[in-house]
Protein backbone atom coordinates (compact mmCIF):
# COMPACT_ATOMS: atom_id res chain seq x y z
CA UNK A 1 0.00 0.00 0.00
CA UNK A 2 2.79 2.38 0.98
CA UNK A 3 4.16 1.57 -2.60
CA UNK A 4 1.18 1.97 -4.16
CA UNK A 5 0.29 5.32 -2.72
CA UNK A 6 3.50 6.78 -3.73
CA UNK A 7 2.79 5.02 -7.42
CA UNK A 8 -0.71 5.14 -7.83
CA UNK A 9 -2.17 8.34 -5.62
CA UNK A 10 -5.72 8.33 -7.88
CA UNK A 11 -6.40 4.54 -7.37
CA UNK A 12 -5.57 4.95 -3.96
CA UNK A 13 -8.11 7.74 -4.01
CA UNK A 14 -10.38 5.51 -5.62
CA UNK A 15 -10.55 3.07 -3.04
CA UNK A 16 -10.77 5.49 -0.01
CA UNK A 17 -13.75 7.18 -1.88
CA UNK A 18 -15.67 3.69 -1.71
CA UNK A 19 -15.53 3.88 2.24
CA UNK A 20 -18.13 5.13 4.56
CA UNK A 21 -17.11 8.27 6.44
CA UNK A 22 -16.42 5.91 9.61
CA UNK A 23 -14.10 3.76 8.17
CA UNK A 24 -12.29 7.38 7.17
CA UNK A 25 -12.21 8.48 10.49
CA UNK A 26 -10.67 5.77 11.61
CA UNK A 27 -8.33 5.97 8.62
CA UNK A 28 -6.98 9.05 9.64
CA UNK A 29 -5.26 8.10 12.72
CA UNK A 30 -2.65 5.51 10.22
CA UNK A 31 -0.33 7.53 9.50
CA UNK A 32 0.21 11.07 8.68
CA UNK A 33 0.20 11.21 4.87
CA UNK A 34 -3.82 9.12 5.68
CA UNK A 35 -4.32 11.71 7.87
CA UNK A 36 -3.29 14.70 5.05
CA UNK A 37 -5.60 12.74 1.97
CA UNK A 38 -8.57 11.89 4.09
CA UNK A 39 -8.65 15.37 5.76
CA UNK A 40 -8.11 17.66 2.58
CA UNK A 41 -10.86 19.98 0.90
CA UNK A 42 -10.25 17.75 -2.43
CA UNK A 43 -10.71 14.68 -1.01
CA UNK A 44 -13.66 15.96 1.17
CA UNK A 45 -15.73 17.07 -1.93
CA UNK A 46 -15.14 14.15 -4.41
CA UNK A 47 -16.34 12.03 -1.37
CA UNK A 48 -19.90 14.49 -1.10
CA UNK A 49 -20.31 14.46 -5.02
CA UNK A 50 -19.34 10.60 -5.42
CA UNK A 51 -21.94 8.65 -6.75
CA UNK A 52 -23.39 6.05 -4.37
CA UNK A 53 -25.60 3.31 -4.80
CA UNK A 54 -27.38 3.37 -1.95
CA UNK A 55 -31.20 3.55 -2.29
CA UNK A 56 -32.74 5.02 0.82
CA UNK A 57 -33.25 8.75 -0.04
CA UNK A 58 -34.79 9.46 3.01
CA UNK A 59 -33.38 10.06 6.36
CA UNK A 60 -35.46 9.91 9.24
CA UNK A 61 -34.15 12.80 12.02
CA UNK A 62 -35.26 12.64 15.59
CA UNK A 63 -34.60 15.06 18.74
CA UNK A 64 -35.38 13.52 21.83
CA UNK A 65 -35.30 15.89 24.62
CA UNK A 66 -34.06 13.97 28.34
CA UNK A 67 -35.46 15.68 31.19
CA UNK A 68 -33.28 15.35 34.10
CA UNK A 69 -33.97 17.66 36.97
CA UNK A 70 -33.23 20.98 35.70
CA UNK A 71 -30.96 19.96 32.45
CA UNK A 72 -32.78 19.58 29.28
CA UNK A 73 -30.18 17.77 26.98
CA UNK A 74 -30.95 17.17 23.51
CA UNK A 75 -30.34 13.72 21.80
CA UNK A 76 -30.10 13.82 18.07
CA UNK A 77 -30.51 10.47 16.31
CA UNK A 78 -30.49 9.80 12.63
CA UNK A 79 -32.48 7.03 11.58
CA UNK A 80 -33.21 5.27 7.72
CA UNK A 81 -36.15 3.55 6.63
CA UNK A 82 -36.01 0.35 4.29
CA UNK A 83 -38.90 -0.95 2.58
CA UNK A 84 -40.53 -2.68 5.53
CA UNK A 85 -41.34 0.73 7.55
CA UNK A 86 -38.40 0.10 10.06
CA UNK A 87 -36.43 2.33 11.33
CA UNK A 88 -33.04 2.00 11.88
CA UNK A 89 -30.10 4.38 13.61
CA UNK A 90 -27.28 4.71 11.05
CA UNK A 91 -25.17 5.77 13.31
CA UNK A 92 -25.42 6.27 17.79
CA UNK A 93 -26.83 8.49 19.03
CA UNK A 94 -25.49 12.10 19.22
CA UNK A 95 -25.94 14.09 22.72
CA UNK A 96 -24.71 18.22 21.93
CA UNK A 97 -23.37 19.85 25.05
CA UNK A 98 -24.12 23.19 23.77
CA UNK A 99 -27.86 22.25 22.77
CA UNK A 100 -28.41 21.50 26.44
CA UNK A 101 -29.97 24.49 28.85
CA UNK A 102 -31.49 24.39 31.90
CA UNK A 103 -34.80 26.25 31.10
CA UNK A 104 -36.45 24.97 28.03
CA UNK A 105 -35.61 23.34 24.89
CA UNK A 106 -36.66 24.81 21.76
CA UNK A 107 -34.47 24.53 19.02
CA UNK A 108 -37.05 24.34 16.73
CA UNK A 109 -36.31 25.41 13.32
CA UNK A 110 -34.39 23.35 11.00
CA UNK A 111 -32.72 24.12 7.89
CA UNK A 112 -30.92 22.22 4.83
CA UNK A 113 -29.16 20.28 4.41
CA UNK A 114 -26.76 22.00 2.07
CA UNK A 115 -23.98 20.31 0.83
CA UNK A 116 -24.43 17.33 3.72
CA UNK A 117 -24.87 19.70 6.67
CA UNK A 118 -27.94 20.73 8.68
CA UNK A 119 -28.84 23.90 10.92
CA UNK A 120 -30.63 23.69 13.82
CA UNK A 121 -31.37 27.13 15.64
CA UNK A 122 -33.83 28.49 18.22
CA UNK A 123 -34.36 32.16 19.14
CA UNK A 124 -30.52 32.93 20.18
CA UNK A 125 -27.86 30.37 18.94
CA UNK A 126 -27.40 28.35 15.44
CA UNK A 127 -25.87 24.84 15.39
CA UNK A 128 -24.73 23.48 12.59
CA UNK A 129 -24.55 19.46 11.93
CA UNK A 130 -22.61 17.23 9.91
CA UNK A 131 -24.53 13.90 9.92
CA UNK A 132 -21.93 11.55 8.58
CA UNK A 133 -19.08 13.06 10.91
CA UNK A 134 -20.74 13.75 13.69
CA UNK A 135 -19.21 16.86 13.49
CA UNK A 136 -21.18 19.77 15.10
CA UNK A 137 -20.25 23.16 15.77
CA UNK A 138 -21.82 26.83 17.57
CA UNK A 139 -22.60 29.47 15.16
CA UNK A 140 -21.04 32.67 16.47
CA UNK A 141 -23.53 35.27 17.53
CA UNK A 142 -24.39 38.00 15.19
CA UNK A 143 -22.02 40.77 15.23
CA UNK A 144 -25.04 43.51 15.24
CA UNK A 145 -25.99 45.40 18.61
CA UNK A 146 -29.35 45.47 19.88
CA UNK A 147 -29.73 49.18 20.94
CA UNK A 148 -31.77 48.63 24.47
CA UNK A 149 -35.52 48.97 24.18
CA UNK A 150 -35.37 45.80 21.86
CA UNK A 151 -34.44 42.31 22.15
CA UNK A 152 -32.69 39.86 20.15
CA UNK A 153 -34.84 37.18 18.31
CA UNK A 154 -33.77 35.74 14.92
CA UNK A 155 -36.80 34.90 13.24
CA UNK A 156 -35.65 33.74 10.10
CA UNK A 157 -32.55 32.51 8.65
CA UNK A 158 -30.98 30.98 5.13
CA UNK A 159 -27.57 29.33 4.86
CA UNK A 160 -25.50 28.15 1.38
CA UNK A 161 -22.52 27.36 -0.02
CA UNK A 162 -20.02 29.58 -1.26
CA UNK A 163 -18.36 27.63 -4.28
CA UNK A 164 -16.00 29.43 -5.24
CA UNK A 165 -14.73 29.76 -1.27
CA UNK A 166 -15.91 26.38 -0.73
CA UNK A 167 -17.30 27.56 2.47
CA UNK B 1 -12.35 -3.02 -38.87
CA UNK B 2 -12.44 -6.11 -40.94
CA UNK B 3 -15.48 -8.54 -39.47
CA UNK B 4 -13.19 -12.01 -39.30
CA UNK B 5 -11.14 -12.77 -36.21
CA UNK B 6 -7.89 -11.10 -35.38
CA UNK B 7 -5.23 -12.23 -33.25
CA UNK B 8 -3.20 -9.85 -31.43
CA UNK B 9 0.32 -11.07 -29.74
CA UNK B 10 0.95 -9.97 -26.20
CA UNK B 11 4.29 -10.13 -24.34
CA UNK B 12 5.33 -9.80 -20.78
CA UNK B 13 7.84 -8.40 -19.27
CA UNK B 14 8.81 -11.92 -18.13
CA UNK B 15 8.63 -13.16 -22.09
CA UNK B 16 6.00 -15.05 -22.05
CA UNK B 17 3.98 -14.54 -25.21
CA UNK B 18 0.13 -14.61 -25.11
CA UNK B 19 -1.93 -14.77 -28.25
CA UNK B 20 -5.74 -13.28 -27.98
CA UNK B 21 -8.42 -12.43 -29.97
CA UNK B 22 -8.53 -8.98 -30.68
CA UNK B 23 -12.14 -8.26 -29.74
CA UNK B 24 -10.94 -9.57 -26.55
CA UNK B 25 -8.15 -7.59 -25.69
CA UNK B 26 -9.52 -4.17 -26.97
CA UNK B 27 -11.53 -4.52 -23.25
CA UNK B 28 -7.66 -2.80 -22.73
CA UNK B 29 -8.28 0.82 -23.58
CA UNK B 30 -4.57 0.77 -23.72
CA UNK B 31 -4.31 -1.61 -26.44
CA UNK B 32 -7.60 -0.59 -28.02
CA UNK B 33 -5.47 3.07 -28.19
CA UNK B 34 -2.80 0.90 -30.17
CA UNK B 35 -4.87 -0.85 -32.67
CA UNK B 36 -6.57 2.60 -33.68
CA UNK B 37 -3.65 3.88 -33.91
CA UNK B 38 -2.54 1.27 -36.32
CA UNK B 39 0.86 1.00 -33.85
CA UNK B 40 0.37 -2.49 -33.60
CA UNK B 41 2.76 -4.40 -35.90
CA UNK B 42 3.15 -8.17 -34.32
CA UNK B 43 4.06 -8.14 -30.76
CA UNK B 44 2.30 -6.15 -28.21
CA UNK B 45 4.83 -5.24 -25.41
CA UNK B 46 3.25 -5.15 -21.86
CA UNK B 47 6.39 -4.26 -19.70
CA UNK B 48 4.18 -3.70 -16.77
CA UNK B 49 2.74 -6.73 -16.52
CA UNK B 50 3.60 -9.93 -15.59
CA UNK B 51 2.49 -13.92 -16.81
CA UNK B 52 0.53 -14.70 -13.74
CA UNK B 53 -1.02 -11.82 -13.88
CA UNK B 54 -2.08 -11.82 -17.75
CA UNK B 55 -3.21 -15.15 -16.58
CA UNK B 56 -5.92 -13.79 -14.69
CA UNK B 57 -6.65 -10.58 -16.37
CA UNK B 58 -7.04 -12.58 -19.50
CA UNK B 59 -9.60 -15.52 -17.31
CA UNK B 60 -11.66 -12.29 -16.68
CA UNK B 61 -11.64 -10.44 -19.95
CA UNK B 62 -12.92 -13.75 -21.50
CA UNK B 63 -15.09 -14.40 -18.69
CA UNK B 64 -16.84 -10.84 -19.21
CA UNK B 65 -16.66 -11.29 -23.25
CA UNK B 66 -18.61 -14.82 -22.80
CA UNK B 67 -21.87 -14.22 -24.86
CA UNK B 68 -25.29 -14.46 -23.45
CA UNK B 69 -23.78 -15.00 -20.30
CA UNK B 70 -25.94 -14.07 -17.15
CA UNK B 71 -25.42 -10.80 -14.70
CA UNK B 72 -26.04 -13.34 -11.54
CA UNK B 73 -22.94 -15.55 -13.05
CA UNK B 74 -20.51 -12.73 -13.85
CA UNK B 75 -21.04 -11.42 -9.95
CA UNK B 76 -20.44 -14.81 -9.00
CA UNK B 77 -17.42 -14.95 -11.06
CA UNK B 78 -16.03 -11.68 -10.12
CA UNK B 79 -16.63 -12.66 -6.09
CA UNK B 80 -14.22 -15.98 -6.52
CA UNK B 81 -12.01 -14.08 -8.67
CA UNK B 82 -11.20 -11.73 -6.28
CA UNK B 83 -10.28 -14.02 -3.50
CA UNK B 84 -7.05 -14.18 -4.12
CA UNK B 85 -4.12 -13.24 -2.03
CA UNK B 86 -3.42 -9.00 -1.12
CA UNK B 87 -0.29 -9.59 -3.36
CA UNK B 88 -1.73 -10.70 -6.18
CA UNK B 89 -4.47 -8.48 -5.74
CA UNK B 90 -2.15 -5.41 -6.33
CA UNK B 91 -0.65 -7.09 -8.86
CA UNK B 92 -3.50 -6.94 -10.57
CA UNK B 93 -4.44 -3.52 -9.58
CA UNK B 94 -1.39 -2.29 -10.61
CA UNK B 95 -2.03 -4.25 -14.39
CA UNK B 96 -5.88 -2.95 -14.57
CA UNK B 97 -4.40 0.40 -14.08
CA UNK B 98 -1.44 0.45 -17.18
CA UNK B 99 -4.13 -1.71 -19.12
CA UNK B 100 -6.55 1.00 -18.45
CA UNK B 101 -9.64 -1.48 -17.77
CA UNK B 102 -12.06 0.93 -15.78
CA UNK B 103 -14.71 -2.10 -15.25
CA UNK B 104 -11.79 -4.47 -13.62
CA UNK B 105 -10.15 -1.20 -12.01
CA UNK B 106 -13.29 -0.46 -10.31
CA UNK B 107 -14.22 -4.46 -9.16
CA UNK B 108 -10.91 -4.76 -7.44
CA UNK B 109 -10.83 -1.22 -5.83
CA UNK B 110 -14.33 -2.29 -4.60
CA UNK B 111 -12.68 -5.58 -2.69
CA UNK B 112 -9.99 -3.73 -1.75
CA UNK B 113 -12.74 -1.10 -0.34
CA UNK B 114 -14.37 -4.44 1.66
CA UNK B 115 -11.22 -5.36 3.36
CA UNK B 116 -10.54 -2.21 4.91
CA UNK B 117 -14.01 -1.51 6.04
CA UNK B 118 -14.52 -3.37 9.28
CA UNK B 119 -10.91 -3.42 9.99
CA UNK B 120 -9.37 -1.47 13.47
CA UNK B 121 -6.70 1.03 12.41
CA UNK B 122 -3.72 -1.81 13.53
CA UNK B 123 -5.31 -4.40 11.22
CA UNK B 124 -5.09 -2.20 8.74
CA UNK B 125 -1.79 -1.15 9.08
CA UNK B 126 -0.11 -4.79 9.34
CA UNK B 127 -2.28 -5.59 6.49
CA UNK B 128 -1.33 -2.84 4.17
CA UNK B 129 1.73 -2.23 5.81
CA UNK B 130 1.66 1.28 6.67
CA UNK B 131 4.17 2.97 8.46
CA UNK B 132 2.65 4.55 12.09
CA UNK B 133 5.06 8.27 11.88
CA UNK B 134 2.48 9.64 14.88
CA UNK B 135 3.44 9.86 18.16
CA UNK B 136 1.35 7.80 20.27
CA UNK B 137 -0.18 11.55 22.12
CA UNK B 138 -1.24 12.21 18.50
CA UNK B 139 -2.66 9.79 17.78
CA UNK B 140 -4.35 9.70 20.88
CA UNK B 141 -6.05 13.25 19.98
CA UNK B 142 -7.22 12.05 16.51
CA UNK B 143 -8.83 8.93 17.93
CA UNK B 144 -10.39 11.66 20.44
CA UNK B 145 -11.58 13.63 17.45
CA UNK B 146 -13.73 10.80 16.41
CA UNK B 147 -14.47 8.50 18.89
CA UNK B 148 -17.78 6.99 18.11
CA UNK B 149 -15.81 5.61 14.41
CA UNK B 150 -13.60 2.97 16.97
CA UNK B 151 -16.93 1.97 18.59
Amino acid sequence: MVVMMKLLQDVVINILLMLPVKSLMRLKCLSKSCYTLVQSSTFVNHHLNRPTTFKDDLIHFKRSIKQDDDLHKTILSFLSGDDENYLSPINPDLDVPCMTSNYSNDFDQFIGPCQGIIALMDNLTTVLFNPSTRNYRLLPPSPFNIPPPFSYAIECVGFGFDNIAND
Amino acid sequence: MSSSTKFLTLKTNDKEEFVLDEAIAIRSQTIKNMVEDDCVSNVIPLPNVDSKTMIKVIEYWKKHSEEGISKDKLMDFDKAFVKVDQSILYALILAANFLNDAEMLDMICQEVANRIKGKTPEEIRKEFNIENDFTPEEEEEIRNENVWAFE
